[in-house]
């Protein structure tokens, strides 16, 4: 066909001097000796000439048309976005439960024994899966069949079905979304090659019988359409090869005009002509649209298949196949979704043809009709996970542009724990739930982020940006910017114990009123959260029960700026105005930079950016960017310390004493509340051993919420952390620390046989050097009992 | 296995109480009095007694004498193991990105191992990053406890370090850190 055009254009321009001899004619002004029917003859003849130059041209615009995007990069495919791969090892925290929820989510399919890949069999506590090959960022990870015994919620035994026992096995990354571009079309590429037969087959029978014989539009179908659609007195049946759907979806628009049609049966008939046959079945099957999720349009079966049966091609049965066909007619009118019943009758059509034509057998069709539609339902995984989703994006936009990320077909692999989301989403509504009953709040006003990183590299492992987790919409997680209160102390106390020469944590502090002149002359009067003022109080016990007055005689002595200094070296970026309030936490934070605050706190005073993503891949598997784990002491290590001993007394003694609702009393965690002006903000920060979350609770619009830190974000951390099952918090002590027994009533030092006398880190050399009157008069071996402090 | 361990520090416990002379019981007594505590009020005495025997021990002999010195050789879980040595095939054949890569992996699995956290500043440093190093090799020392070999190894690696990006100052404090250790 190019060879054709090619020679019509070079026929057309040898013929141009001609023309331009004519148009020089009538200067000379010959007479005319010809009769009309010459005359009209060489009119037509110059028009035929013009009409075949424009249709030269075009012809050569549509050809190159047809090359320039077949050729080239076809698509746009959106990113594809990766959770953690789940890491199964004996001795790893994993509950059967849990591994199954995991599988079920990628979608592996239960058996009575597993034969093909992505299934897997249960057993008690025992679980038995054929996992997927997997392409991680550093490496390929071929296929297991893999043998798991369960003691309790730990993985025990974890061996290969015939072969040894297996040290460490990662199974596949979930996938959680996909980054697609603004004109909503997301789709996964397959190739030719991974296309099931079965599902070719279907697709020809169905759509274009002659698809392999014809040249790219077919005239005896088009007859036939024509033929049924005059009989039918209306359009009932399409004469369009697959070849011509492809045109039509992939270069034109969907107008309905004779001028579209001819362009297509042209575009069509070029495209046959370059082409092989492969490969415009190819391009057809990842071009074709085949349903609609919200915003996001459906393309291709690669895709396709994900999101009707959440499994990939390759590993779809003959029905499900049948039920992707049916889908080409028609995704909205065939949905099976939300017409089950329609969708059934094609499918079973599609399969009675392909037995018709003796492309299955009549058992293989009928056992094929008999199996239910199979039909995941829509927001299991993918798309699911909108809040982490933009801090994903915003990650990535520090790095990329948004048109790689939408079109380059990148792999993206992030920190997200599914699982651990799933557990923050549910604490966050049930919890919001209850509480709105429990205080008779107002229903549905309450909303609530939540944050958990893991406490020494800083990944998010889960990320609830509102009560309605599963939708798109305010981020409360990133932009909720609200005063923190009271979870501000910590920094407050931090700073005055690394001087120490002043400060440790049995100093005495002045808890009485006090009142501070602003600049413009106000006065600010803070007041303690019970309106009690309560005389000298241990450094310790005013942190734990959340003592305002002390904490701002406190914080005023040691100074706004190193405080607000001490913010910045934690994390915080935001600049912070240093006014006396900033104390009592009027400095205002997302709940994600209240996590980075807190976490330098849980990793011992080492600070390490949050982090979502860990790598990035081409579409190709090479490696483009990595996001390492990095760290940096921001504070020293021994107040930190005593800061964290000094938050476990506030979870054992303090304001989060409602915690031992959820976890048990052995357990240890550290944790503050916070609480602002008219209760309008509940705050709660902690961490475990290996764990650091943050909520908030509150109101859109700023309202008072009715709740105090520990009324109600508290509640949702703690039942958040106790689903997570997460690892009790042993404080590892530095070499700068010492311990030494303190009388408790003098504040002075003692030893162990004083009365009521306990133990209380020190920085070595900042404990009191007076003795307690009581030291030395007892024999130590009498009363030992040991008491220390916080434990 | 916890429950192995505890179970043998029960028993252990519980002939401790039965040899022993009542002034000798602190671990039995303190276990039994640790179930009414959490709901007895909110006393600053309460927390006293709330510690398991094991922690206790610890804190006596923290207080009085110097910290316990963990195995020199260390122990890695199987699957940590696994990862270590494929980190070490992945540096031998200089893919340093990958062994990173890995080495985090098993950071992941054991975020407070302060060995990883050493082979991972040793990496870095191997790629020319000595400021990242550094760091890491801090964060290995905060977590090495009583291991004083593994301490004087990050203080080399700190010195080294230093030196190569000109804080010769810097590498001289740590060498003599690391001296100290010997």
């Amino acid at each position: 066909m190019a060879k054709t055009t090619r020679k019509k254009s070079t026929s057309v321009a040898k013929r141009k001097p001609a023309t331009r001899r004519k148009r020089a004619k009538p200067i000379k002004k010959r007479p005319r000796k010809r009769g009309l029917f010459g005359r009209w003859f060489s009119r037509l003849l110059a028009l035929s000439f013009l009409f075949s130059l424009v249709l030269g041209v075009y012809l050569l615009y549509l050809d190159h048309t047809v090359r320039v995007k077949f050729e080239g990069k076809r698509w746009a495919v959106p990113a594809r976005v990766y959770g953690r791969p789940l890491e199964l090892y004996p001795g790893a925290s994993i509950s059967p439960d849990q591994l199954v929820s995991e599988l079920q989510q990628m979608g592996y399919q239960r058996s009575s024994y597993p034969k093909q890949p992505a299934s897997w069999s249960r057993n008690k506590s025992r679980i038995l899966i054929r996992s997927r090959p997997f392409s991680f960022w550093d490496g390929e990870q071929p296929g297991h069949f893999l043998d798991i015994r369960f003691s309790g919620n730990q993985v025990d035994q974890l061996s290969e079905v015939g072969g040894g026992e297996l040290a460490l096995v990662r199974l596949e990354a979930p996938e959680i979304g996909s980054i697609y571009p603004a004109h909503n079309e997301d789709r996964v590429l397959v190739r030719r090659s991974e296309l099931p037969e079965r599902l070719v087959q279907a697709l020809i029978v169905m759509e274009d019988r002659a698809f392999y014989q014809h040249s790219g539009v077919d005239p005896k179908a088009i007859a036939r359409a024509i033929w049924a659609n005059m009989r039918a007195g209306g359009v009932v049946q399409g004469g369009s090869t697959l070849t011509q759907q492809l045109v039509k979806n992939f270069y034109l628009t969907r107008e309905r005009s004779l001028w579209r049609k001819l362009n297509e049966a042209a575009m069509a008939l070029l495209l046959d002509a370059h082409y092989e046959k492969d490969d415009i079945l190819g391009a057809y099957a990842n071009e074709i649209y085949l349903g609609q999720d919200g915003g996001r349009a459906i393309h291709g079966f690669g895709l396709a298949s994900h999101f009707y049966f959440n499994r990939s091609l390759g590993e779809l049965n003959l029905s499900q196949l049948a039920l992707l066909v049916a889908q080409v007619r028609g995704p909205s009118f065939y949905d099976p979704r939300r017409h089950p019943k329609r969708a059934k009758e094609r499918r079973d059509l599609i399969l009675s043809v392909m037995h018709e034509q003796g492309l299955i057998s009549a058992k293989e069709a009928q056992a094929a009709k008999r199996a239910p539609l199979g039909v995941q339902q829509k927001g299991d995984g993918r798309g699911s996970y909108p809040a982490f989703m933009d801090l994903v994006r915003r990650q990535l936009h520090r790095d990329y542009r948004e048109e790689d990320l939408t079109s380059e077909g990148l792999r993206i692999f992030t920190t997200l724990d599914p699982w651990a989301q799933q557990q923050a989403e549910e604490a966050v509504t049930d919890r919001l739930t209850k509480l709105e009953k429990g205080y008779r709040l107002p229903k549905g006003k309450l909303e609530s982020a939540a944050i958990l990183v893991d406490s020494e590299n800083g990944e998010v492992r889960a990320l609830v940006g509102g009560r309605s987790a599963r939708y798109a919409g305010f981020n409360r997680a990133l932009d909720a910017v609200r005063p923190i209160g009271s979870l501000v102390k910590p920094v407050v106390y931090l700073a005055a114990l690394m001087r120490t020469d002043r400060y440790n944590l049995v100093t005495q502090l002045d808890d009485t009123p006090l009142s501070i002149k602003g600049k413009e002359g106000e006065l600010w009067m803070p007041e303690n959260y019970d309106h009690v003022a309560h005389g000298k109080v241990p450094l310790h016990t005013a942190l734990a029960n959340s003592y305002n007055l002390a904490t701002v005689r406190l914080g005023m002595d040691v100074g706004l700026s190193p405080i607000a200094q001490l913010l910045e070296q934690m994390g915080i970026n935001r600049p912070i105005q240093q006014v006396p309030a900033m104390l009592l936490g009027s400095v205002s934070l997302s709940p994600l930079e209240v996590t980075q605050l807190y976490q330098t706190f849980a990793a011992g005073g080492f600070y390490s950016p949050l982090r979502a993503i860990r790598a990035v891949q081409s579409s190709s598997g090479e490696p483009l960017q990595r996001y390492p784990l990095t760290v940096r002491q921001a504070v020293p290590s021994g107040p930190v310390y005593l800061v964290n001993r000094n938050l476990q007394e506030v979870v054992r003694n303090g304001t989060a004493k409602r915690l031992t609702r959820y976890v048990d009393n052995s357990f240890n965690v550290a944790g503050k509340t916070g609480t602002t002006d008219k209760l309008r903000d509940s705050w709660f920060a902690g961490f475990s051993g290996d764990k650091v979350a943050v909520v908030w609770v509150g109101r859109d619009d700023n309202k008072p919420a009715g709740l105090t830190g520990s009324t109600g974000a508290l509640q949702v951390w703690g039942d958040m952390m106790r689903r997570l099952r997460p690892v009790s918090l042993e404080l590892l002590r530095p070499d700068s620390v010492e311990t030494v027994w303190i009388d408790p009533k003098s504040g002075f030092k003692a030893d162990e046989g004083c009365e009521g006398a306990r133990q209380y880190p020190f920085i070595a050399g900042s404990a009191p050097t007076v003795t307690a009157s009581c030291a030395g008069q007892s024999g130590t071996s009498i009363r030992r009992l040991f008491r220390s402090f916080f434990e | 296995m916890n429950w192995k361990i505890f179970s043998v520090a029960v028993f252990s416990a519980s002939l401790l109480a039965g040899c022993y002379t009542a002034p000798q019981r602190p671990a039995a007594e303190s276990r039994t009095a640790r179930s009414p505590l959490p709901d007895a009020p909110a006393t600053e005495q309460a927390p006293g007694a709330v510690v398991s025997p094991a922690e206790e021990k610890g804190i006596q002999i923290s207080a009085y004498e110097p910290a316990s010195r963990t195995p020199l050789i260390p122990m890695h879980s199987k699957a940590v193991s696994s990862l270590l040595k494929r980190a070490d095939q992945q540096a031998q054949s200089s893919d340093l990105d990958g062994a990173v890569g890995t080495v985090e992996r098993a950071l992941r699995i054991e975020p407070r191992n302060a060995h990883l956290w050493h082979r991972l500043a040793k990496l870095r440093l191997d790629q020319g990053r000595a400021t990242l190093a550094s760091d890491l090799a801090v964060k290995s020392l905060a977590l090495a406890g009583g291991d004083v070999e593994l301490k004087r190894e990050n203080w080399q690696l700190i010195a080294k370090a230093k030196r190569s990006s000109g804080d010769i100052n810097g590498a001289k404090v740590a060498e003599r850190k690391a001296r100290m250790l010997n």
